[in-house]
């Protein structure tokens, strides 16, 4: 237990020094200023579509190792700076991260802080980089524009399919709600097998600190939030066991606008946890064990219209239970990474839309919902 | 919706991908088999691995402590040869319960044979000692990886226990899996005087080669010592491949009522849950724990997380025991480690005591 909390100290104090400055920079941005129309001040604005694609192709090429080149070329040469100065805190991560659980063997004390460090630098890297090649490939204003108002109400219905060659489950029922009341959130989901026994019951509950909520419209669609959940996972009487979950997870976004005006309408999501879990069995005594919660998620919005909504996201979840699990990369690295996926939400007609998420771990999962959606702007 | 559309491609597409490690179960298949010319030998149930063949010869690579092989000469009838390696040294072979003398005295891990084939016949590897049901004791360990050059600090520490009849490797064997590496690796076995039985970890995996496979032999596999079932798994890419399910579920089944011992490379579960040094997924992780409480498993060996943990899968005792060499876990006083483990049959205990090896 003492290890359980010097690991959980270790991680907040590293992860919260930019997660507080991060946070005192935007508290002042909670107000009712309304959704910016257009862009005027996109360095990028006056790029026809062929040179966006030459600039594409030069954010790929050398790009892929000096991020930020296709602003560079593109003459944004402050954004280029920054996304440059990105990838290298990203590499700086990564390599303290690695560095850390070589020198430690992956102690026991220093597991999770490293962990989150690792995967937060691969984000910031992978990000640096995403935002190179969007910034110049998209026009003026970006793709999209957030929900600066959150939707007191969100209803999802709809089906999962998940293939997991270890287990005889494919079709699943999702249904999902998200309930908001100023700063709080409350959501409840279950994943029902149609062909199976299994079950997944979620209950999150969260506290925006700062962002979009229902009672109050934010600048852009940053946010910070804590959220506590309990899921319970039922593998069903042929698989013998049931799985029990406590997690507490910080979860941020950052809209990119905020450091350039040519990366508006992309953002980047992390989030840092850990969970308690608790196996039931039918056959032996119950265990109980940790888990390293958290992940990160690159994307942008989709659409500008007041009443709607849209984004499209890359998402990497380094949990190791659910549906999709961790990715089995052979070799060394083998059981560490968690799955990688990728979510569409759009907005479709008058309060409803749809959500598709896939992922891949040991699982594919995919998932297609259909969303109702009450309260919410641009 | 194109979007849309190419996401669901994406993610049915790649559940082709996710069988991860059948591969491996179709090389353990492999495993103990051969021709030569019209000749053909067949190693029963993969427990020793066909190294060298040539007329009227054969070399096999010991991955239990016996086994029998099928030889069928076709054509070329007369007098073969027979080189055991990785056996113990007492083993004895017999062909139609009719011992066969030695070609010379066994230098430890190390026999010859020679005898007449005039058809297919059964060569049977016997420990002279495989039915007694009294308490012995063997060795465990893992994770030799890149510390190859002081192994022999292991081996001289191992050789100071001669009641060990035998040492079991629970995989990372090597740093990167390399031909060399595992040259390398058999190499310095000569220094140890009891055989080593082995399964891969992640860091044995060859690609496409399966140098482990050619090698040592089957990644899982299971056999009856004094006694006492044990039963490798392989679970290399952090799970455990559909196919090898099969063999696991039946190898547990006729290991229910006897002493059984599992052992395989990753862990289900790591004792730390937040470094998850383990499955890749928890479910099936607890899928196979719940299989081993099932069938009454009485120990547990792994190996992967450089340290020594003692703690239980449910009500499995369990060991990590990966102190062969690799990056040693910081903190936590244990170093390069190996135990020893004494099995008995009629009680279905095993007790495992560290023997923690200097400079760690």
């Amino acid at each position: 237990m003492r290890t359980v909390l010097v690991s959980v100290l270790v991680t907040f104090a590293l992860l919260c020094a930019p997660t507080l400055g991060f946070a005192q920079s935007t508290t002042k941005l909670e107000s009712d200023v309304p959704v910016v129309e257009a862009s005027a001040a996109d360095p990028l604005a006056h790029l026809t579509a062929g040179e966006r694609a030459v600039y594409s192709g030069l954010a790929v090429v050398p790009g892929i190792a000096v991020h930020g080149a296709g602003h560079w070329f593109a003459g944004d040469r402050s954004t280029g700076y920054k996304l440059l100065a990105m990838e290298g805190i990203g590499l700086a991560m990564i390599g303290l991260g690695l560095f850390s659980l070589a020198i430690t063997g992956a102690a026991s004390q220093f597991v999770l802080p490293t962990t989150h460090l690792t995967y937060t630098g691969f984000g910031v890297f992978i990000g640096s980089f995403a935002e190179d090649l969007y910034g110049v490939a998209t026009p003026d204003n970006g793709t999209g524009s957030p929900q600066v108002q959150a939707p007191w109400l969100e209803a999802a219905l709809g089906y999962q399919y998940a293939y997991n060659p270890n287990f005889d489950f494919g079709s699943f029922a999702h249904v999902g709600l998200d309930g908001r009341w100023k700063a709080w959130r409350l959501s409840p989901s279950l994943w029902l097998a149609m062909d199976d026994e299994n079950v997944r019951v979620e209950a999150d509950a969260a506290y925006r600190f700062i962002g979009p909520r229902p009672d109050r419209t934010a600048e852009d669609g940053s946010y910070l939030e804590l959220e506590t959940g309990y899921a319970y996972h039922n593998y069903g009487e042929e698989e013998g066991f049931a799985e029990h979950s406590v997690d507490v997870l910080v979860n941020t976004r950052y809209d990119f606008q905020r450091l350039s005006e040519s990366l508006a309408g992309s953002f980047m999501d992390f989030a840092w946890g850990i969970g308690i879990q608790r196996y039931v069995r039918e056959f032996g005594t119950a265990d109980s064990t940790t888990i390293t919660l958290g992940g990160f998620a690159w994307g942008f919005y989709l659409g500008h219209g007041p009443d709607g909504w849209g984004e499209f996201a890359l998402v990497y979840d380094h949990r190791h239970d659910g549906f999709a699990g961790g990715f089995k990369f052979p070799g060394v690295g083998s059981g560490v990474a968690g799955s990688f996926g990728a979510r569409l939400d759009l907005h479709v007609w008058d309060k409803f839309g749809i959500r598709a998420t896939t992922a891949i771990g040991s699982a594919s999962v995919s998932t297609l919902d259909v969303v109702y959606q009450i309260g919410g702007s641009r | 919706m194109t979007r849309l559309a190419l996401v669901l491609a994406v993610a049915f597409l790649s559940a082709g991908c996710l069988d991860v490690g059948n591969d491996r179960v179709e090389q353990d298949r492999l495993v103990g088999k051969a021709t030569i010319d019209d000749a053909s030998i067949e190693v029963f149930d993969g427990l020793a691995t066909v190294r060298e063949t040539s007329e009227r010869s054969l070399t096999l690579w010991g991955n239990a402590p016996q086994f029998d092989v099928f030889i069928d000469p076709g054509t070329q009838t007369g007098t073969w040869t027979l080189n055991l390696q990785n056996v113990m040294s007492d083993v004895r072979v017999e062909i139609d319960d009719q011992q066969i003398e030695p070609d010379a005295q066994p230098i430890e891990t190390r026999q010859s044979y020679t005898f007449d084939l005039d058809s297919p016949t059964r060569v049977s590897v016997v420990a002279p000692d495989a039915d007694d049901l009294s308490s012995f004791y063997f060795i465990a360990f893992a994770d030799i990886q890149r510390r190859i050059d002081e192994v022999d600090d292991i081996y001289a520490q191992m050789a100071q226990f001669p009641e060990a009849r035998f040492c079991l490797i629970s995989g990372d064997l090597t740093p990167n899996g390399g031909f060399d590496e595992f040259v390398r690796f058999q190499k310095e076995l000569e220094a140890l005087p009891i055989p080593c039985f082995a399964t891969l970890g992640n860091h044995d995996l060859s690609g496409d080669d399966h140098y482990f496979h050619k090698f040592f032999g089957r990644g899982n596999q299971s056999w009856v010592f004094r006694g006492v079932r044990f039963t490798f798994v392989d679970s290399a890419t952090a799970g455990v491949s559909t196919d090898a399910w099969p063999w696991i579920n039946g190898w547990l089944e006729e290991g229910a009522d006897d002493a059984h011992l599992v052992m395989m490379h990753i862990p289900p579960l790591d004792p730390n849950g937040f470094r998850n040094g383990a499955f890749a997924t928890r479910a099936e992780a607890n899928k196979l724990i719940n299989k081993l409480n099932e069938y009454n498993v009485d120990i547990a060996i792994y190996g992967h997380v450089h340290t020594f943990y003692a703690f239980t899968d449910g009500d499995v005792p369990s060991y990590v025991t990966g102190g062969g060499g690799g990056i040693p876990q910081r903190f936590d006083g244990i170093g390069r480690h190996f135990l020893l483990i004494r099995g008995d049959s009629q009680t279905q205990n095993f007790n495992a005591s560290i023997e923690r090896v200097f400079p760690d």
